[in-house]
């Protein structure tokens, strides 16, 4: 079913033409110009600058997981001076610990999952922002390099208490100072 | 030129598709009663949205509303299922049966089969407004796993779904039986735009129908005791995604077709058109995961896949915009408008059917904006579940796809009915208080987001609000004030042109078909064949979701009962 | 783009045979307005993604 079988060449050209005015050809390079720049520069951020999203990590089974190991007792731990981690459940309506206190330029890995419903965890004004999904184990690593009360907050519904589903990071000065802003 | 063979030639067949068929009566009411549906489920979902932004404020009036509706949740879950599911698929099925018949100029060659997939979705809506109404399904219209409702909510949500199937199936044996007859001729753009999207909405729902058929609807009947709520995402987005571009397609489908006729021009590129469409059945799909940055259980690498092709689907709508404006500027140009940006005065603004598209067509470009933003992969970590996804979500399915639909509804009820429309100018001061009040409430949703608001709160009651949210919590209530308003005039002047008198043929509006500059039977076949595009959307979404969804479901751990009690 | 450059052979007839009314003073309309429009579009695109990403960059590394 050639096109070519029975018209002459500048016919089939013109069959083939989709008749694009050149004002929009440019516009439609423009368009791809633009979207591979953004493109790249998102792929730089997320692959090379390290503000990565969340990946794959573990799973649960979020019938037991609250009875033993790390999410038997949830909360921050030292791992050795300027790391810690934290083990934090997201549950209806609240999560435990309801803070995270840790000193100021230390790095922190926070590990989160949920026993019942799914729910959410963004740390206000940091790019902590995770879902919290039963049977995932939700983790990012990052480092507060200012001292303050970095609210966290459950953006998921998860029926009625969802509004009162929050917590505070606490970034003092060296830890022992709890509490002081 | 010479006419060769045995296609008829142009002036004999343009009239078939320019505008020359006059649907039946029962043609006419049969597009109507999805109107209707689509009207009321608007209507009564509307009332609910305000409420919530008053609640932002401070000003609760839930309580009052007590013996109807017993939590801001459930208004919420009200709102976004009529607004966002029904409103929406009534609507754009309606629509494509029209746009079915009046551009192939023929009626459908199934009415019985669409009949009876109308009344598939009447009986699923009924189905799934049950458990909404008595707070047994009060789990927004996301329905994430493991909250349970009612398995009536489950399985009336599908029929709604299978219902828009067999109405699609009707559609495209319209198209065949349309094609048999005429040969050679390029199909209507208005038949084939709907007819594409109703074919991606095919491929689109198989996630959800999937994910309520193997998982939810058993959970809820008992048969199984957990659910993998992972998996139940990717099944979700899968669909949810795509969502957004069924909606948005038959607006597309007036902004090429129609509205550059409503402003006296011709569409601008016949093959662009086309082309985008095509591009939309293919790279609609295949996104789902870019809904899914932040979720455990998703690699990276497929979240940064399907972050490039939600790129590529942008790329479609940066071709609709060149050719709608360009169209608009042809119109205005033929008028008399002139200038470099003085012809925009040209357009007819008058009317309130041409004003609600262009605001549309206004808020949208704000909307993909910030729709770009949200698929940028890293940069979703900024705005992922704050209150910028309803801010942004309401510049396009609430402005572009909804301001759009009430633009159309402006001539297509009183063509469907033999009216006129009552009180055009209450009409247009509905657009335009639609358009005030969506600039003012998604503005303040933006920046509240950007500021770590969650959605989906009544932040109202929320202990963790500081003071610089207070003034844009403000500006969220009036703007759902003044869209509250506007919606009300909306309902007034459906119903009011439904209570006049019918009017002599000629009086009645006609229906708006726009004819391309270059006739668009110089638009190369590829551009009006199934085939290829199906086979390539096929093998696009294999590549992009097949190997993590069977790794999904290879692993699928049924394993969250969800809490013991009702958690709303 | 998209698609192949080759016409599809799923319709039977060559469209070719269809006459068409040749394109009349449509063809000088240049969509200066348009273009004009959408730098405009393009500009608040770049600005407002930007903003957007200078908020992430300002947030600190998730690794």
């Amino acid at each position: 079913m050639s096109s070519g079988e029975d018209g002459a060449p500048d016919q089939l050209v013109e069959h083939l033409s989709m008749g694009i005015d050149p004002y929009e050809k440019n516009w439609m390079r423009a368009s791809i110009i633009l979207l591979v720049i953004f493109f790249a520069t998102v792929t730089v951020a997320g692959f090379s600058m390290g503000i990565q999203v969340v990946g794959a990590d573990a799973e649960v089974d979020p019938r037991i997981v609250t009875d033993s190991g790390p999410w038997a007792e949830p909360g921050v731990r030292m791992i050795r001076p300027g790391e810690y981690e934290a083990y934090v459940i997201a549950q209806t309506w609240a999560f435990v610990p309801r803070e995270i206190v840790i000193p100021v330029n230390s790095e922190i890995t926070i590990h989160v999952t949920s026993p019942d419903l799914q729910h959410g965890f963004k740390v206000t004004d940091t790019n902590i922002n995770m879902m919290v999904v039963p049977g995932q184990v939700s983790t990012v690593t990052y480092t507060f390099d200012e001292i303050g009360e970095f609210p966290y907050i459950c953006h998921e519904y998860c029926g009625r208490g969802h509004v009162t589903m929050a917590g505070v990071v606490k970034v003092v000065s060296s830890v022992g100072e709890e509490g002081t802003p | 030129m010479s006419v060769v063979d045995r296609p008829p030639s142009s002036s004999e067949y343009e009239p078939r598709f320019a505008g020359g068929y006059d649907l039946t009566r029962p043609e006419k009411r049969f597009v109507g009663q999805h109107l209707f549906v689509a009207i009321v489920a608007l209507m009564i979902g509307s009332l609910m949205g305000p409420l919530q932004s008053f609640q932002f404020s401070g000003v609760d009036l839930y309580p009052y509303l007590d013996p109807i509706i017993k939590s801001y949740y459930q208004g919420l879950t009200l709102h976004g299922v009529l607004n966002a599911l029904i409103w929406t698929t009534f609507f754009i099925v309606g629509f494509t049966a029209f746009t079915t018949m009046k551009g192939l100029g023929r009626s459908l060659s199934h009415p019985r089969l669409n009949q009876f997939g109308f009344w598939t979705m009447v009986v699923g809506l009924v189905m799934t407004a049950i458990p909404i109404l008595t707070n047994s399904a009060t789990v927004l219209y996301t329905f994430y796993p493991p909250l349970k409702a009612s398995w009536a909510f489950y399985l009336g949500l599908t029929l709604v779904v299978v219902g828009s199937w067999i109405e699609g199936w009707g559609f495209f044996l319209t198209l065949r039986a349309w094609r048999k007859d005429n040969r050679g001729v390029r199909s209507p753009f208005i038949a084939l735009g709907g007819i594409i999207n109703a074919a991606m909405w095919q491929i689109a729902t198989l996630g959800v129908a999937v994910e309520i058929l193997t998982m939810l609807l058993p959970w809820s009947l008992g048969l199984i005791d957990n659910t993998d709520p992972e998996l139940a995402r990717t099944y979700f987005w899968f669909t949810g995604h795509p969502l957004v571009y069924f909606w948005l397609l038959p607006a597309y489908v007036s902004w090429y077709g129609m509205l550059p006729k409503q402003v006296g021009g011709k569409l601008f590129s016949d093959s662009l058109a086309r082309l985008a469409f095509w591009m939309f059945l293919i790279v609609s799909v295949p996104v789902g995961f870019h809904h899914q940055f932040t979720d455990p259980g998703v690699p990276q690498t497929w979240k940064w896949i399907h972050a490039l092709l939600t790129y590529s689907v942008f790329f479609p709508s940066m071709i609709t915009a060149f050719t709608v404006i360009a169209s608009l500027e042809y119109g205005a140009r033929k008028n008399g408008g002139t200038g470099l940006i003085g012809w925009i005065r040209a357009l007819p603004w008058l009317d309130p059917s041409v004003a609600a598209q262009l605001l549309a067509a206004i808020l949208f470009m704000f909307g993909g904006i910030g729709g770009l933003t949200n698929a940028s992969y890293s940069l979703n970590l900024v705005i992922h579940n704050t209150a910028w996804v309803p801010g942004h979500f309401h510049l396009t399915v609430a402005s572009a796809v909804t301001l759009s639909f009430m633009g159309i509804s402006y001539w297509l009820v009183p063509y469907l009915s033999g009216r006129q429309l009552w009180s055009p100018k209450t009409a247009l001061v509905q657009a335009w208080t639609w358009f005030v009040g969506m600039i003012i409430f998604s503005n303040a949703m933006h920046v509240l987001g950007l500021l770590g608001a969650p959605r989906r709160t009544p932040l109202g009651d929320a202990t963790y609000v500081p003071e610089e949210w207070n003034g844009h919590l403000l500006r969220v209530s009036i703007g759902g004030g003044i869209l509250l308003v506007s919606v009300i005039m909306y309902g007034v002047v459906m119903v009011k042109t439904m209570r006049t008198e019918r009017v002599a043929a000629e009086l009645v509006p006609t229906v708006p078909i726009a004819e391309p500059i270059r006739s668009a039977q110089l638009t190369p076949v590829w551009l009006d064949t199934f085939k290829p595009w199906l086979i390539a959307a096929a093998l696009l979404l294999l590549i992009a979701y097949g190997p993590q969804l069977v790794d999904q479901i290879w692993n699928m751990n049924l394993n969250a009962p969800g809490p013991d009690s009702t958690p709303w | 783009m998209t698609g192949s450059q080759e016409p599809n052979g799923d319709q039977p007839v060559d469209s070719r045979a269809i006459q068409v009314e040749p394109e009349a003073e449509e063809e000088h309309f240049r969509p200066n307005g348009t273009i004009f429009i959408l730098i405009l579009f393009v500009a608040a695109l770049i600005l407002l993604w930007l903003s957007v990403y200078v908020i992430l960059l300002s947030r600190g590394v998730t690794v």
